[in-house]
């Protein structure tokens, strides 16, 4: 079931909204993305770049509390899978995330599109789709949309910080903060 | 930011510092020579080891599709 369209417009072009897109983490709008893979990565005969990536993170699914007391997640670390196109000759962007922790109960499906605006190319359209599927979709439908709803305008901040600091050449900014994130969340479990 | 597999994280910073560059500097510029593929390999190496280690490959590879014919079909009308 679709629970979720959007459309929003960034007022930057599409090469800069794209580049912000693959460099979004480590983010202070997104602390709960722990970590994140390339697991596959090709580019074919017309140019189109294809990745596959896992995200690990304490919360991909912020689950609703309600739930918590039917199902048992004691897992901490939560997974999810990205697969994206990017093509540059027709300048779109296509991102697509899906669960793999708890998918048998409850599958999320969220697609992105980037485009750049049809009429003013120093700007660029993001159409997001997010779909539920799974026996407790309906059950959790209104609970996941609140969820949905204050991480779309998160990862909207998200991504204007990193084109801001893109733009400025701020990259030793961006490393700092790498530093800060690495210092809280690596326990040193070597020793 | 973490890799999934922790003895990771040293290949991913290195491939992840290459991509970045070549992604803005000549994918997004109409460059389509990929030049971070010896750095991608070691690294997809230990990615999947770590996969496999949490028990994780299967279900990734259950997720390859992006807007093909396999993708999954939408759930019936209720």
């Amino acid at each position: 079931m679709k629970i979720w369209t959007s459309q929003h417009t960034f007022d930057h072009p599409w090469e800069s909204v794209v580049n912000a897109q693959f460099q979004k983490y480590p983010n202070p709008f997104l602390t709960d993305v722990l970590a994140i893979d390339v697991v596959n990565r090709s580019i074919d005969t017309n140019g189109i770049l294809k990745s596959q990536r896992i995200l690990s993170s304490k919360f991909f699914f912020t689950i609703p509390s309600i739930l918590q007391k039917i199902v048992p997640m004691n897992q901490t670390v939560q997974y999810a899978v990205e697969n994206s196109e990017v093509n540059i000759k027709e300048k779109t962007c296509t991102m697509r995330s899906q669960n793999i922790t708890f998918d048998s109960i409850l599958s999320m499906d969220e697609i992105m599109v980037y485009s750049p605006h049809p009429t003013d190319k120093s700007k660029t359209i993001l159409k997001k789709e997010i779909t539920l599927e799974g026996p407790l979709s309906s059950f959790v439908k209104n609970e996941v949309t609140k969820v949905v709803t204050k991480n779309t305008e998160k990862g909207k901040e998200a991504m204007n910080w990193v084109i801001d600091l893109n733009k400025k050449g701020c990259t030793d900014l961006r490393k700092e903060f790498q530093k800060r994130v690495d210092s809280v969340i690596l326990p040193c479990p070597s020793n | 930011m973490e890799s999934i597999g922790s003895d990771c994280l040293e290949l991913k910073l290195q491939y992840d510092k290459c991509f970045n560059k070549w992604f803005a500097e000549k994918y997004l510029k109409g460059v389509h020579q990929d030049e971070c593929a010896h750095l991608f390999k070691p690294y997809q190496d230990c990615v999947k080891k770590a996969l496999q280690a949490k028990g994780l490959e299967e279900a990734v590879l259950h997720k390859d599709v992006l807007g093909t014919v396999n993708e999954k079909p939408p759930p019936p009308k209720s």
